[in-house]
């Protein structure tokens, strides 16, 4: 076991992990917060994307130890003070998820995506968006949602 | 097991399987392929200044990617970027943004074959340690065109063609530098996707110093709109000089068992107009000595056109 302190969602916790407990396992079963998704747990769908020091990450790829010391947001960080992030607000709006398993790390990866690049263009939409799958195809709409999100100032 | 070293000379003494970003690693390790203990190398990324996981430029104006950078920070750096146009624009274009932003330049360079059979559980190729390629009898058109005899999956590495085309050198720890060449061979090897032994320690990436007014285009020719291996691609460096090719540096990947270095196409533009007819020559060339498999044939025409794309983009 290896102990390790990190911040997630402004919160530090410091826990023994082993040292091939994925970040992702972490995040759902050490702290409780199951908003973060499995699904292909290979790197290619993108559900448990998280902010990590600022990058949006699949966190499937990283080892909870190699967190140690990060900070991290999850989508339960997203919102604050009662007022959803407006990426979550754009996706309501424009009902950006059909089943809902993507949506959680398709909202943390267009937020990361819109705030990196503010007049992003729908072209850039798609592009950026290239490594989060949606099995239901809901594709128009997340596109829209984070359309609106860009032009409100996520 | 696990073991987490912080420092590189650790890694000599330590057994097992080396993961740095882990997103080849972690496949494997979930797809049942790999097993064994992991040397985890992510701590290495602050040993000395953070020069491991930095990019820098020297007094000479050559250019170091420390093994632990990112392939998101080889796209975006501003060094790279205005420098070594090609390589950004590869590492822009391969996988997806959270692959870029986790994935290593050291694991981009030494990932393993992407071949279906290497990575399925119940199959024991030349690379688990079996006799045979099971991908060389079965419908396989994303193999190779030029078959070395052995595996007969091309090389997934963009990087590592995109670095040859550079003429660039990897530095292995304890060991000083080596062309990037030679960590791949000539692929007749079909056990190994690159030459560096289970405890050797990739450290750095050397780039020689940018070569003034050089075109450069880079191209990936994919079955999808984004996010998928390569059929084919590409990469070309020229430079221009009253109108005639002074030179050229030409890679292509997704055709051998390591990427390839085209000297022979570079040998037919150097000295030659910067026209369409030049071009169109040099292009067909890189299809001496091909020798596809029956279900790759196709990927011959693919990698001639593919070229002659790549060169339009940097005359143009």
């Amino acid at each position: 076991m290896q102990s390790i302190t990190l911040t997630v969602n402004g919160k530090s916790y410091t826990r023994d992990v082993e040292p091939r407990m994925l970040l992702v396992d972490f995040i759902r079963n050490a702290l409780g917060l199951t908003g973060t998704n499995i699904a292909c747990d290979t790197s290619q769908c993108g559900a448990c994307t998280i902010h990590m020091d600022g990058m949006a990450v699949k966190s499937c790829t990283v080892l909870a130890v190699q967190a140690d010391g990060a900070d991290i947001t999850t989508i339960e960080g997203l919102a604050t003070n009662g007022h959803l992030h407006p990426m979550q607000q754009a996706f309501w709006d424009q009902h950006g998820l059909q089943c809902g398993y993507c949506t959680p790390g398709m909202i943390m990866a267009a937020a990361k995506l819109v705030e990196n690049n503010p007049g992003i263009t729908e072209a850039e939409i798609r592009h950026g968006l290239e490594g989060n799958l949606c099995r239901c195809t809901g594709y128009q709409n997340i596109v829209k949602a984070v359309a609106q999100a860009a032009a409100a100032g996520s | 097991m696990l073991t987490i070293i912080t420092k590189p000379e650790e890694v000599q003494n330590t057994a097992g399987e080396i993961r740095a970003g882990g997103t080849d690693l972690h496949d494997r390790y979930h797809l049942g392929v790999s097993a064994g203990p992991i040397v985890d190398i992510y701590k290495l990324k602050s040993f000395n200044d953070g020069e491991l996981g930095a990019i820098t430029q020297a007094a000479d104006d050559s250019t170091h990617i420390g093994a632990l950078a990112t392939i998101d920070q080889v796209a975006r750096d501003p060094i790279v970027t205005q420098h070594y146009a090609g390589l950004a624009k590869a590492a822009a274009g391969l996988a997806t943004p959270q692959i870029r932003s986790a994935a290593s330049m050291g694991g981009a360079l030494l990932q393993r074959t992407r071949c279906w059979f290497f990575r399925h559980p119940h199959y024991v190729c030349y690379k688990k340690g079996g006799d045979g390629c099971f991908a060389r009898a079965r419908h396989n058109p994303n193999g190779v065109i030029f078959d070395a005899g052995g595996c007969v999956y091309p090389h997934p590495s963009t990087l590592g063609m995109a670095l040859l085309a550079y003429e660039a050198e990897v530095e292995v720890y304890g060991q000083g530098r080596r062309p990037i060449v030679a960590l791949y061979g000539d692929g007749s090897d079909p056990t190994r996707d690159h030459l560096l032994a289970p405890n050797e320690l990739l450290t750095y990436v050397h780039l020689p110093p940018p070569v003034a007014n050089e075109r450069t285009a880079y191209f990936r020719a994919i079955g999808r709109f984004e996010a998928e291996w390569p059929i084919v691609e590409c990469m070309v460096r020229l430079v221009v000089e009253e109108g005639a090719i002074t030179f050229a540096r030409v890679g292509a990947g997704g055709v051998a068992a390591v990427p390839l270095r085209l000297a022979n196409v570079e040998a037919e533009l150097v000295g030659q107009p910067a026209t369409q007819a030049t071009i169109e020559r040099a292009s067909t060339v890189a299809a001496a000595g091909a020798n596809p498999l029956p279900h790759t044939a196709p990927k011959v025409d693919f990698l001639v056109g593919a070229l002659l794309h790549t060169l339009e983009q940097a005359l143009d």
